[in-house]
């Protein structure tokens, strides 16, 4: 007779905390990384060109960078959040051969979608001569090569590789663009640029096949993982696109300059956003240092020892050391930051005077600041979400910061330069705010949340 | 969710509750409850068949036409997603009692409680609400606190679940409607039967082959998993309590429940009584009825007269429970005693080939090649005129078919004490008038044992002719598959006239 035979059987215990470990290990890199890198390959650009380009040609110039960044991150966005979790499971399943295939796979998804918009844009919208026009493009394929690249890497945890290349590769951009400007104005500019992300990009990708030498098989091995995965896609996709709505938003108000056909941005809002994002730097190495360090250690004590056969007290006692560790993190993020937020904005026309800005962009900035502070405790919280793989928030979440942030920057435009960026601050509040609560609301039920609700080996 | 599959919707006679057997799994008690159906052709049957989970099965029996419907219940399925926030918390408070009680080898008036809260709730209460909760969660972790505080608690949570699971899933399901219920084991059939006997207030009946409780206990013992790696060296007081303990107390308190509920139970032999006893089946409900046998069938197999070598019959599969080994080593014994013994062994050889190889090579060490015959699978009736007495070497057995049917062909026996070998070969100490030996019992793994009883019977023919008689009458009288079945027409007579009981009236609550 058939006994309990059958429950012994079915009662295997399901891993895929490894292969969360990978996925959101580097998560804060991953989603930080490039909005940083934006700001500062700006910044390095426009140093780099005065006195070589006239205003109206730099402006020209940064307007298609940022153009490129912007809508590579978006259209990358939901990509690299699956193939995140899709590289961790196939590393996990020790299927490494598979990486290069992925890699081909996704690539060739990635620009499969970005090449119809971009030559769209570039031919029907932008009128450039054709260098510049086929220049641009380039970029902005690159551009979102190097963001897909990128989570290979942190998969490897290859950070000198990934730090090299983007070194190597500003430089590159740096002298090719100092050298060619002048001779060729600005498709020079231009064509120096797309050649230092170009010189990125091959660093990593050569970093990446140098790390898995394998041929490659089952390029489109990722697409099953996107209806596993949906809620990461769109995750990502929100994300991205909630980082970039207000100054799409800013751009199209009616303060924004039309550099070029078909080419509007908002150089006063970008510019003291890109300024006010440099200030999380230390937040974000203190993110990382307490993450790699501290709460890592806890979190994987957590599940470890309850697939280690742990009493009920012990969970608990883990527990609530994950608590104290997480609250002592976001504790000293929330004053260093604090700290940090409170000098930027005492110091902001200083800064901004510094920058040869116009005294209305002080605000801006003010805002731009507490906009950051709060964006990077959404980002970390956000991460802390993902850890513990509750998803559906997490979704939730990325869809408020984006809807928050279109809605409000759209509502404070009538009310006029003193109001601008406040839209910014008020959404990252917002969605930090409900975020904090839903994680701390799901973390302090972790043994229910890991044994049952989230437990996909029940479902 | 529970797949209900009713044939029909009329009341049966009688609703047979039977875990993971008959219809979808062939085996011995699948066979038997054909027969009996079969053999009880002026009653109707519903079957309720309890299967580990909803994956679809095929029957391997044509039913009956006395089958008039079927119902089957998944006792494990997967859960339906948890909403995060999840209301209807307060019935975990209310069946936190009676489930710990009943865990801890309860019995029916904490399943009795279990029925009412889940009456209380009302229709809407499903699996989800009674596993998936944050209240159920935090009572999971204080019957873990109760039961085992020291061991792991991942195998708790998952033991519990598939503990709760099938228990959930039976409560649940829509019972057919029958005038008796028929649980064939306790465990989760038993739970059926009991809640079947509580809300209709229809008598219920319990016929355990082997003893769950017992076979749980042994599967469970085998189960690495459920194995604490705590360091036992600290304890000072021997075992501790662990997860072994919480299983074998939750089928306990199933097992209390059935027996409790049920108004007789019956099983093959004495042997099992005991068992039944220990886990608190009351003296009074308790019956042997025995397998019975085609004994007009068997009987009329001549003997063969004609002269011939003394032959010995091992009649089973070359399997490592029937302990081949010790009949050939018996078999070189037994050429010693009785020259020119024609030593057989009746049965297929491809189940473990493995272990036919080990015995093969036995016989051909000890030099039996001309004694000892492989027959393979036969055909008993033409075989057992030529065969003078049977062996039975088994480790383990419940009620062994082969010594009856050869003793309705008057052959004597030699067999292990197991399972109801001693109350066949010397009757049960009730037996009036005493029969006498049909053969003789030996201890398990004593080859010695084995050739000296079986040369007693070959070299005396008038100890043969008489054990041989004794056996032939036991048989006739008592495992006659004509007077099983006139025990079971009778239970069934009995119980179908009585009247309907006050539903939830139950002694002692």
């Amino acid at each position: 007779m058939a006994g309990i035979g059958f429950a012994l059987r079915t009662l295997v215990e399901r891993d895929d905390l490894s292969a969360r470990l990978q996925g959101y290990g580097h998560a804060a890199i991953v989603a930080a990384g490039p909005w940083l890198f934006t700001v500062v390959a700006l910044a390095a650009f426009e140093a780099a060109t005065k006195g070589i380009l006239d205003r109206e040609a730099l402006s020209r110039v940064t307007a298609i960078l940022i153009y490129n960044f912007s809508f590579s991150l978006v259209f990358s966005g939901p990509i690299v959040m699956v193939l995140t979790r899709h590289l961790a499971d196939l590393l996990y399943a020790r299927q490494a051969e598979e990486v290069p295939g992925v890699l081909i796979g996704a690539l060739v998804l990635l620009w499969g979608i970005q090449a119809p918009f971009g030559i769209a844009f570039v031919t029907l919208v932008l009128d450039l001569s054709a260098a510049e026009s086929l220049l641009a493009l380039l970029g902005f394929l690159v551009t979102g090569g190097i963001w897909l690249a990128c989570v290979f890497l942190s998969a490897l945890k290859n950070y000198r590789s990934i730090s090299l290349a983007f070194a190597l590769g500003m430089l590159v951009a740096f002298a090719a663009g100092t050298y060619l400007s002048p001779l060729y104005g600005e498709a020079g500019a231009l064509a120096g640029l797309t050649l230092g992300l170009a010189v990125i990009f091959y660093c990593l990708l050569g970093c990446i096949l140098a790390e898995y030498p394998y041929g490659i098989r089952n390029p489109f091995g990722l697409l099953p993982s996107f209806r596993k995965y949906w809620d990461l896609a769109c995750v990502g996709l929100f994300y991205n696109a909630a980082i970039w709505v207000d100054k799409w938003i800013m751009w199209l108000s009616p303060d924004g300059q039309s550099v070029a056909p078909g080419l509007i941005t908002n150089p006063s809002y970008d510019s003291s956003m890109f300024l006010a994002y440099l200030t999380i730097v230390p937040a974000l190495i203190l993110f990382l240092v307490s993450i790699e360090t501290r709460f890592f250690e806890q979190y994987v004590a957590f599940y470890r020892d309850i697939q280690n056969h742990a009493t009920l007290q012990k969970i608990r006692q883990n527990h609530k050391l994950i608590m104290s560790v997480l609250g002592e993190g976001v504790r000293n993020i929330a004053i260093v930051q604090g700290i940090i937020c409170y000098m930027a904005i005492l110091v902001a026309p200083g800064l901004i005077g510094l920058a040869k800005g116009g005294i209305e962009l002080v605000s801006m900035f003010r805002f731009g600041v507490l906009g950051a502070f709060f964006h990077t405790l959404l980002l970390f919280a956000m991460i802390v979400i993902a850890y513990f793989d509750l998803r559906r928030i997490l979704l939730c979440v990325t869809c408020l910061f984006f809807a928050s942030n279109a809605i409000l920057t759209l509502a404070f435009i009538p009310f006029g330069a003193p109001w601008t960026g406040y839209g910014y601050f008020l959404a990252s509040l917002l969605s930090f705010a409900v975020a904090c609560l839903a994680g701390i609301w799901c973390i302090t039920r972790l043994p229910y949340m890991t044994f049952i609700a989230n437990n996909r080996g029940l479902h | 969710m529970v797949e209900n599959r009713n044939t029909t919707e009329s009341e049966a006679d009688v609703c047979l509750i039977v875990e993971g057997a008959y219809p979808f799994v062939a085996g011995g008690v699948s066979s038997w409850m054909h027969d009996l159906i079969q053999a009880q052709s002026h009653v109707t049957f519903h079957l309720l068949v309890l299967s580990a989970d909803d994956s679809p099965k095929t029957s391997r029996f044509t039913l009956p036409s006395n089958v008039i419907g079927m119902t089957e219940i998944a006792l494990q399925q997967a859960s339906d997603r948890v909403p995060i926030v999840s209301g209807r918390q307060n019935i975990a408070k209310d069946i936190e009692e009676p489930m710990t009680r009943l865990f801890e080898r309860g019995g029916l008036t904490d399943f009795r409680q279990l029925l009412d809260v889940l009456e209380k709730h009302g229709p809407n209460v499903s699996r989800s609400s009674l596993l998936n909760t944050e209240a159920v969660f935090a009572m999971v972790e204080r019957m873990y606190e109760r039961s085992t505080p020291g061991s792991s608690f991942i195998n708790y949570f998952w033991s519990w679940r598939a503990l709760a699971g099938g228990l959930f899933s039976v409560l649940l399901a829509k019972l057919p409607r029958a005038r008796i219920y028929h649980a064939i084991s306790t465990g989760y059939a038993g739970i059926a039967m009991a809640r079947a006997v509580l809300t209709t207030g229809r008598p219920g009946l319990l016929t355990e082959h082997g003893i769950y409780t017992n076979e749980r206990r042994v599967e469970i013992a085998m189960a690495d998993w459920l194995s604490d790696q705590m360091p036992s060296s600290l304890d000072i007081e021997g075992r501790r309590r662990d997860l072994r303990d919480v299983w074998i107390d939750a089928f306990t308190g199933y097992a209390r429940t059935c027996y409790e509920a049920c108004s007789r139970i019956t099983t093959l032999y004495t042997g099992n009584q005991v068992l039944q006893s220990r886990d608190g089946a009351p003296a009074e409900k308790l019956q042997i009825i025995p397998n019975g046998v085609n004994y007009d069938g068997f009987s009329k197999v001549p003997r063969d007269p004609s002269p011939r070598r003394p032959t010995v019959a091992l009649i089973g599969r070359v399997v490592p429970i029937k302990d081949v080994k010790t009949f050939i080593r018996a078999a070189a014994l037994l050429r010693d005693m009785v020259p020119d013994v024609r030593v057989l062994l009746l049965g297929p050889t491809d189940e473990d080939p493995e272990y036919f190889h080990e015995c093969r090579q036995m016989v051909a060490h000890l030099g039996l090649e001309n004694t000892f015959e492989f027959s393979g699978r036969v055909r008993l009736q033409d075989y057992l005129g030529n065969v003078d007495v049977i062996a039975l070497t088994s480790i383990s057995e419940a009620q062994p078919l082969v010594l009856l049917e050869a003793g309705a062909a008057s052959v004597p026996s030699v067999a292990t004490d197991v399972g109801s070998c001693r109350e066949i070969l010397h009757g049960r100490t009730d037996e009036a008038p005493a029969l006498g030996p049909g053969g003789f019992v030996t201890p398990l793994s004593n080859p010695l044992a084995t050739a000296k009883g079986l040369a007693d019977l070959l070299l005396d023919e008038n100890l043969r002719k008489q054990y041989g008689e004794a056996i032939r009458a036991r048989t006739e009288k008592y495992y006659n598959k004509r007077v099983v079945d006139g025990l079971y027409r009778d239970l069934y007579h009995d119980h179908l006239e009585m009247p309907e009981r006050a539903s939830l009236a139950v002694e002692g609550v």
